[in-house]
């Protein structure tokens, strides 16, 4: 059974491309958000296997909406993605629970091997 | 991953962001403590920056990556937002714009985007909250790694990011790596001397593996600090284009090798030579079109810069097309002006001849004009080219052009060099500047005039002190024998004659504080594998 991915950016841009990537490799869209807020309430509606998290949001960052989502549940798998210049949030991010870290600009094949892995746990 | 099918979402999203970025400085002015607008900005900064990167729109990165640093400092405290930030970040806007349209309309970008960033990187408020001062609070006091403190923040930047397999660092990291390696070049040394001392064999050993090792770091790291020739040649070819409209002439300028990776230091130190190379082409080399029509050559000159790389030499021409150079004017215009002496004069060789305008206070062209004439001549640009440790030739025919040829080596920090003892002194004169070391008996030592000569390949060479130039006392040479170096000042070579000669060093060149840096004839200094200081002798200055 194709597992369930919820894309989080505040970029269309950058969601439609992780969308193709993830699409193309058989993964299932669970839903889509665009700010911190939007991505706590829509995990709690749709309960996705991952989560890409995008850290730089309006209404809440990723590593706030982290927090609210491992709150809510303790098993999240998610997985922070951020352009360059925010690396010094990954510690952030893994205190938190994130369970990997993505750069951007997106790599196809890194992203598929680290979700694969983190879906493998 | 074919990247086309998102240009069109990108180019929209990347408009959108912009105007946001605009309105929220028009906010910022009004109220500038307004912290969402701070962090909007910032985000839109980022995320522009994030997307150009996946199309891999360097251009866009660049100048998105500023605003975005700009814009930290500010939601970091480090800076406050006011006007000159503003302007800034509009600039930046209105640049990010212009390249959008060319990528829309897929023409190569020619906008300067270094120069922005540049700015960008070093703009302090009128009255600065020293931004040094935050990065310099100590950072074991927020061991919270949940809530990363400014300090943290800075560190961020400071570190690299990887993104499709390259990093992106501050450049004064890459300065900090080399003084590294260089202070381990001089360490080697040091162990090289003990280890000569202490006649160990397996100390020699390790420590010739040692200097492999170094050489290679040394290599690894020179490569990190190339940077494209693209990153000065744009204010060529505006330079180019203004002179030329001064003088009324009509150039074709040709550009080649703007990808070749050059040292960063050593860039921004080619920037004046060029420039003056260039000008003087256009003004004096190049001439009016109806003179070029009446010696049947197209109207309209040329001047070319060529950019090459043969292993681990640069060498950069400037060609033009124009009128040449005239030996024989040039020696007789140099004895005009009392440089040179009639019987010098005739020695000169037509290629040394040419040299001649590298003499302080030459010059052919028949009246002074004021793009090229006054201030630098072609003396500070020969001086400039030594200092990096490189040669400057010139090759010219007359009527058809002429030809100037920089020679550089890849690196400026770390350079061979032969150390030479001068009464009580060392010194160091930069390998390039040396073509060769002869050990003269008195005996061949010819008297010709007031001064003195000996053969060298059948050509007749003048002798120099160096202690006499540098007003030490005079070398003695009780067993007969003068040791000199061979090397080229106003044209010819010459022979300098030192105590001794003690041999060629591997040097890491530092440059000097005032008041040593303002002193004519030295180029930097650097610490000998015993701990002794040598000056690094920049000879076209002295001579």
């Amino acid at each position: 059974m194709a597992l369930k991915v919820m894309i989080v950016d505040d970029s269309l841009f950058m969601r439609k491309m992780l969308r193709d990537i993830l699409v193309e490799e058989g993964y299932e869209i669970a839903d889509e958000a665009s700010d911190g807020v939007e991505a706590v309430a829509k995990y709690k509606e749709c309960l996705p296997d991952l989560v890409t998290l995008d850290i730089v949001m309006p209404n809440k960052t990723g590593i706030e909406a982290l927090q609210e989502i491992m709150a809510y549940d303790a098993g999240a798998r998610v997985v922070m993605c951020s352009a360059i210049g925010q690396e010094a949030l990954t510690t952030a991010a893994t205190v938190a629970g994130a369970k990997a870290f993505i750069l951007k600009p997106f790599n196809p094949e890194l992203v598929l091997r680290v979700l694969r892995e983190v879906a493998q746990g | 991953m074919d990247m086309s099918q998102y240009k069109a979402l990108f180019l929209s999203e990347s408009r959108e962001y912009l105007r946001s970025i605009a309105e929220q400085v028009v906010a910022l002015e009004q109220s500038p403590a307004e912290r969402s607008a701070v962090d909007a900005l910032f985000r839109g900064a980022h995320s522009l920056k994030g997307m150009a990167a996946s199309m891999e729109y360097g251009d866009v990165v660049v100048v998105a990556h500023g605003m975005e640093d700009l814009m930290a400092r500010v939601r970091d405290g480090a800076l406050p937002f006011d006007a000159g930030v503003a302007d800034l970040l509009l600039e930046g806007v209105d640049l990010i714009d212009a390249l959008l349209d060319d990528v829309e309309q897929e023409r190569p970008s020619t906008l300067p985007t270094g120069d922005y960033a540049q700015r960008l990187a070093i703009y302090t408020p009128a009255r600065p909250k020293a931004s040094r001062e935050v990065q310099a609070e100590p950072e074991p006091t927020h061991p919270d790694a949940a809530a990363p403190p400014a300090a943290e923040a800075e560190k961020a930047k400071e570190s690299a990011g990887e993104a499709g397999g390259t990093v992106r660092v501050k450049t004064e990291l890459l300065d900090h790596l080399i003084n590294l390696t260089g202070e381990l070049v001089t360490n080697k040394q040091r162990l090289l001397n003990i280890g000569r001392e202490l006649a160990s064999p397996a100390l020699d050993d390790a420590v010739s593996e040692t200097a492999k090792l170094l050489r290679a770091l040394h290599d690894e790291v020179m490569k990190v600090r190339l940077m494209p020739f693209e990153a000065i040649s744009d204010r060529f070819q505006r330079s180019v284009r203004s002179v030329a409209k001064k003088s009324g002439k009509e150039i074709h300028f040709e550009l080649t090798g703007r990808e070749i990776g050059l040292d960063r230091g050593m860039l921004e130190q080619l920037v004046d030579p060029l420039n003056h190379i260039l000008r003087n082409a256009v003004d004096h080399g190049i001439e009016e079109s109806g003179e070029r029509e009446r010696a049947g050559k197209p109207a309209r000159g040329t001047v070319w810069l060529a950019v090459t790389r043969d292993r681990d030499r640069i060498q950069i021409t400037v060609r033009d097309d124009g009128r040449g150079m005239e030996p024989k004017a040039m020696i007789e215009a140099a004895i005009a002006k009392g440089v040179l002496s009639p019987e010098e004069g005739e020695l000169l060789s037509p290629d040394q001849a040419l040299m001649l305008s590298c003499i302080p206070g030459f010059s052919t062209a028949k009246e002074v004009t004021d793009i090229s004439g006054r201030g630098v001549g072609m003396d500070a640009v020969n001086a400039a080219i030594q200092k990096l440790g490189g040669t400057l030739g010139i090759d010219s025919e007359p009527g058809r052009g002429t030809t100037i040829t920089l020679r550089l080596p890849l690196t400026i920090a770390i350079i061979h060099a032969l150390v030479v003892q001068i009464g009580q002194v060392k010194a160091a004169i930069p390998v390039n500047a040396v073509q060769r070391t002869v050990e003269l008996s008195r005996g061949q030592i010819e008297t010709m005039g007031k001064r003195q000569m000996f053969q060298l390949d059948g050509e007749p060479i003048p002798l120099l002190s160096l202690n006499r130039v540098l007003g030490l006392p005079l070398g003695r040479f009780p067993d007969g024998i003068l040791p000199l170096f061979v090397t080229q000042a106003k044209g010819r070579r010459v022979g300098i004659v030192v105590d001794r000669l003690l041999g060629q060093h591997e040097l890491f060149v530092k440059q000097l504080g005032r008041p040593l840096s303002k002193m004519a004839g030295v180029a930097g200094g650097a610490t000998l594998g015993d701990g002794e200081i040598v000056a690094i002798l920049d000879l076209a200055g002295l001579l």
